[in-house]
């Protein structure tokens, strides 16, 4: 596709990060170029399939680092980027994981410490929604409350929580990126599904489609 | 016809439709049947050499009891034939470097050198219990001598496979009483 037009910002890779800067920018006015390397994706490429979903995963190449251990594993690829088909379990860094190297001698250390991550952390999930208990998450490092109520925890979840209480030790529901406040049923068929039925929340779906929204809007 | 007939009947439609596709040549002529059909028709491999079949589906089949006359091998077979961006395998998932064909034409291989160091004779000529055994121990570590991908890695793979074949389509979930819940049907209908 040729143009002469010279948009406003130009955004490098059409993922999670990408996607919303986009669509953020997008909906205030700005004309978006997004560069994305990867397969195109339409929203039907989302099949009720865990097998077929496999086709979103990373293709070669792969990136490793250290001792052979490659980081693609699980992640989508493509238009949407590693979210495209993702498990959407979203837990923030605790303060030490940004201390690796001066505390515990491995990995390094970030630039900054937390106080400076954590501003940005509140801004996501209120621009995502992200679902959670923070009160039961003890272990969570100082933010802002979850905007959306926690989902309802499945059976196996409650099993899996009985046990960690007979041995003394505590859970919370896990922390969703979701775009509806009840929500009860994930779809078991796909992690797909969720994304289809609109309570998980993936850049695709949920960014991409309010940017073709905007623009077809302005079509008109 | 009752409504109860017509749901029926819509189901036993949706499931016979949404087995999966392979592409087949039998006897020069292009066929696209499901992986079970190929195994019936004993079409030919595209990657795998009859040995290397063999061994899988005997590898397979004591992992799963189905799996080899559900078309495991035709199914894996047809997969490495293809492009690795558009491979269904499980080995994409668990992170296995592509040409996935290296990790179980290796996999197979050193696999068959542990049978003929313990029992004298290659695997896919070992009986179901011996099988059956050697499939167990990969589970808990690389046997003696092992040269060839992760040993847990490559029981994995397979197991899934197998798994996949037998109970990973519509037809499946209906075997075992579970409901498919789709949203959009993939093409050629898995």
């Amino acid at each position: 596709m040729r143009s002469t037009h010279e948009p406003d910002v130009v955004i490098v890779g059409a993922g999670a990060a990408g996607s919303v800067y986009a669509a953020v920018l997008a909906e205030a006015g700005k004309s978006v170029l997004v560069l994305e390397t990867g397969p195109a994706r339409k929203l039907t490429d989302l099949y009720s399939s865990q097998i077929w979903a496999r086709r979103l995963k990373w293709c070669p190449p792969h990136v490793e680092e250290g001792d052979s251990i490659g980081v693609n594993f699980n992640t989508g690829h493509g238009f949407g980027g590693a979210a495209v088909h993702h498990y959407a379990v979203w837990p923030r860094f605790h303060e030490d994981d940004m201390r690796m190297a001066s505390k515990w001698g491995r990995g390094l250390d970030w630039p900054y410490d937390y106080r400076v991550l954590r501003p940005f952390y509140d801004q996501v999930q209120r621009e995502v929604g992200v679902s959670g208990d923070a009160e039961l998450e003890v272990w969570r490092p100082p933010g802002d409350p979850y905007p959306l109520p926690p989902v309802l925890v499945s059976n196996h979840g409650t099993v899996l929580h009985d046990g960690f209480a007979k041995q003394g030790l505590r859970t919370a529901p896990i922390q969703w990126p979701c775009c509806r406040e009840r929500t009860t049923v994930v779809p078991r068929a796909s992690g797909t599904g969720g994304v289809m039925l609109g309570v998980r929340s993936a850049p695709w779906p949920t960014r991409w489609s309010s940017i073709c929204l905007e623009l077809s809007k302005r079509a008109l | 016809m009752s409504a109860y007939e017509k749901v029926s009947t819509a189901r036993r439609e949706f499931v016979r439709n949404s087995s999966l596709l392979i592409v087949c040549q039998i006897a020069g002529e292009i066929l696209h049947i499901s992986p079970a059909e190929a195994a019936q028709r004993s079409a030919p491999m595209r990657f795998f050499t009859d040995a290397e079949a063999n061994a899988l589906a005997l590898l397979a089949d004591s992992m799963v009891p189905g799996a080899a006359a559900a078309g495991v091998v035709h199914f894996v077979d047809s997969q490495l034939a293809g492009d690795p961006a558009e491979s269904l395998l499980i080995a994409r998932y668990f992170n296995v470097r592509p040409p996935y064909g290296d990790f179980y034409r290796g996999g197979l291989a050193a696999l068959d050198a542990a049978a003929r160091a313990k029992h004298r004779t290659s695997f896919s000529a070992l009986r179901p219990a011996q099988a059956l055994e050697m499939a167990a121990s990969l589970f808990k570590g690389p046997p003696p001598g092992w040269k060839g991908p992760p040993a847990a890695v490559f029981y994995q793979c397979v197991r899934n496979d197998a798994v996949d074949v037998v109970y990973g389509t519509p037809a499946g979930f209906e075997a075992l009483g579970v409901p498919y819940m789709q949203h959009i049907l993939p093409p050629r209908a898995w």
